[in-house]
């Protein structure tokens, strides 16, 4: 790794409509990269439990920290749970939900320069 | 209240974390007595006691053996629920109930809420924290490994230095005595079992 940023070109960003995601591959890494609303996000697409592809598990929303047998629900769209045991990370940090700062995924900024997205790493 | 130390609270099969128990915790917090609980001598034998799981034992054995189950389904309902998210106060002393169980549960129950952490939002750390802070067991019956450097191992693992509290149960069958018991816990966790836990648990209330 650089001290400089790099641009890596992942495609049009009209190939990705709202709700849409894809895996590419940066340097050997998996990552997944998600258009939600105005916004693009990319996370490392491996589970730092087992290794499972986060890239296949469901994007939704959760639970917020709440009072004793109290729910509200909300992060629509911004959670990703892993499809073999549930752990779930916020897209936009790549942190998880359980563990914000211990356990997180890397999450990589996504530049969109004349309808190309660009990851930044 | 002179001479009161702590609350003790039969267990039924409404388990702990049943909001049922609530005023009790609410008031116990306030007067900063710990809540008890011990085997109820009826635990899976008669209908107004806790059911053990499976079924009901044959012999007293089995029973004996068995009523930690009890325990391990009040301690994870107390947890999960959240009373002492609710309660940040409040402390729960287990009774007899075993403890070299423990790394077994909290590691379920840590695992579990890393992957079911939607269900119980309302809990901002592991579950095993909330019963390193909040919740005491007594060594009566001490564990008897075949080899005797399994006691540190599980003492090092639920840290006993925290959580055990000395007692003998005496003169039932199956008391421990004070100087034999414990003679494998290492001394400064003995120091604490035997005498800090319990002053800082209780404090001036049985200086």
């Amino acid at each position: 790794m650089g001290d400089s940023k790099k641009l890596h070109p992942v495609g049009e960003a009209s190939d990705l409509p709202d709700g849409g995601r894809k895996q590419v591959t940066i340097e050997g890494r998996a990552i997944c990269l998600f258009h939600i609303g105005e916004e693009y996000y990319a996370v490392r697409s491996t589970c730092p439990h087992q290794g499972a592809d986060l890239c296949g598990g469901t994007l939704g929303g959760s639970m917020l920290p709440s009072r004793p047998q109290e729910y509200v629900y909300g992060l629509d769209r911004h959670v990703l749970r892993c499809p073999w045991h549930g752990w779930e990370f916020d897209i936009r940090t790549g942190r998880s939900l359980f563990d914000p700062d211990r356990m997180r995924v890397r999450a990589y900024p996504v530049r969109v320069q004349d309808g190309r997205l660009f990851l930044e790493s | 209240m002179p001479g009161f130390v702590q609350v003790h609270i039969p267990l039924s099969n409404r388990l702990l974390g049943d909001r049922h128990h609530y005023p009790i915790f609410e008031a116990a917090e306030r007067h900063a007595l710990p809540v008890a609980v011990h085997p109820n001598a009826i635990d899976g034998i008669f209908r107004t006691g806790p059911s053990t799981a499976g079924g009901t034992p044959s012999y007293y054995a089995e029973w004996h053996t068995g009523l930690t189950q009890v325990f391990q389904a009040n301690l994870i309902s107390l947890v999960c629920q959240g009373v002492f998210e609710r309660f940040p106060g409040l402390r729960v002393i287990m009774t007899e109930g075993g403890f070299a169980w423990l790394p077994d549960v909290l590691w379920r129950m840590d695992k579990n809420w890393r992957g079911l952490r939607d269900e119980l939002p309302w809990l901002t750390r592991p579950p095993s924290e909330y019963v390193f802070d909040h919740v005491r067991f007594t060594t009566q019956p001490f564990i008897e490994p075949a080899k005797r450097a399994h006691v540190a191992q599980i003492c090092d693992m639920i840290q006993a230095d925290r959580v055990l509290l000395f007692s003998t149960d005496y003169p039932h069958w199956d008391f421990n005595d004070p100087v034999r018991a414990l003679a494998a816990l290492p001394p400064h966790v003995k120091e604490r079992v035997f005498a800090r836990n319990a002053l800082e648990l209780y404090g001036e209330r049985i200086r």
